[in-house]
């Protein structure tokens, strides 16, 4: 989070002295209002909705779910908990860590890192609300068999 | 309210009473005070985020976003779109709406593809995190397997779904549209 608003911070510092120099810095100050104001009901509803994701997927479960013996399963269930699992990659990847990363494949473990970041369901009411719903069906209808696709070839290649 | 908000409403109050049923107003009140911890430590992000999205939507012309991005840069434009997927921070809350800025402003939908596949699975800043918890190797086969995703996956949409863009255009200009029009509404009132 800190990296991302620092590296933010830097890019807009940049764009703004190009702005400037147009002399549209005002005219994008308001934009970026306009764009705020527009998203803060539909950001409130989306951190609600994350929130109950969070509280209604307990990690314990998950965990119980994959189990230690789960074979080509993993590869199913895998991407399906990378799917689930809410929050970037600060609570994503020490989650992993600590209860995954012992105990499944290779294939897995890809198959549940590239689903974390290309299936997930918590960037749905984001989807929805900004890009609209033919977007997200072309896009799931795309995505959802690569992560176990991804998971097998590492299976194959690595395991 | 749009359809969409409508549809989101809808979604928070069915896992409202979920949660209520399966852990009482406790898991309720635990779910919002996340919502509401999560929104808190985003705000400052946030603020820079959007002044990037604005500064970017009035700096980017047309003719930029549809030479690079858009029907001129053809086989190059899901390229450049992972590249640039790769290299953007920032949350759904910032990327998405970016996305629909350059979509609106001539990209195209396959490019689009590319840089939400690349922001997942290229991403420059996550790969130090990544590496950190899950290890070199690890990273390494998951980065070298998913390799090809996103520009495969973003030229096949503009090969195999071409009309789409103008579709998936229409349906964002009208959420804006709603949007602003809900907007005025408010101010009749």
């Amino acid at each position: 989070m800190t990296n991302a608003f620092y590296t933010l911070t830097i890019m807009a510092v940049i764009l703004f002295v190009v702005a400037y120099r147009k002399k549209k810095h005002i005219e994008s100050i308001i934009e970026a209002r306009r764009m705020l104001i527009n998203v803060i009901p539909l950001l409130l509803l989306a951190f609600t909705i994350v929130g109950f994701i969070e509280v209604l997927v307990p990690k314990e479960a998950l965990q119980n779910w994959l189990g230690a013996e789960s074979g080509w399963r993993g590869l199913v269930i895998g991407p399906l908990i990378g799917a689930l699992v809410q929050g970037g990659p600060f609570a994503f990847f020490p989650l992993f860590d600590s209860i995954f990363r012992d105990s499944v494949t290779i294939g897995t473990a890809v198959a549940m890192i590239s689903a974390w970041g290309m299936i997930n369901i918590g960037h749905l009411p984001y989807e929805f609300a900004f890009l609209g719903y033919r977007f997200v069906l072309i896009k799931y209808s795309i995505y959802i068999t690569l992560p176990t696709l991804a998971g097998l070839l590492a299976q194959l290649l690595f395991g | 309210m749009n359809k969409t908000m409508i549809g989101m409403l809808i979604i928070s109050g069915a896992l409202c009473i979920y949660a209520f049923l399966s852990g009482g107003i406790a898991l309720v009140g635990e779910a919002f005070l996340i919502a509401g911890r999560t929104l808190f430590s985003i705000i400052p992000i946030l603020i820079v985020a959007f002044l990037l999205a604005g500064l970017i939507s009035t700096l980017i012309s047309k003719d930029m976003a549809s030479k690079w991005l858009g029907k001129e840069a053809g086989w190059k434009g899901p390229f450049f779109g992972a590249i640039m997927g790769s290299l953007v921070p920032g949350g759904p809350f910032f990327f998405y709406p970016l996305m629909a800025t350059l979509l609106t402003s001539g990209a195209n939908l396959g490019t689009m593809i590319s840089f939400v596949a690349s922001k997942s699975l290229w991403n420059v800043a996550r790969l130090p995190i990544e590496i950190a918890f899950v290890g070199v190797e690890l990273t390494l086969i998951r980065f070298l397997v998913t390799f090809g995703i996103p520009v495969l996956a973003g030229a096949g949409v503009n090969i195999f779904l071409p009309g789409y863009t103008d579709k998936v255009r229409e349906d964002i200009r009208a959420l804006q549209l709603q949007k602003t029009k809900g907007k005025k509404e408010g101010k009749h009132d």
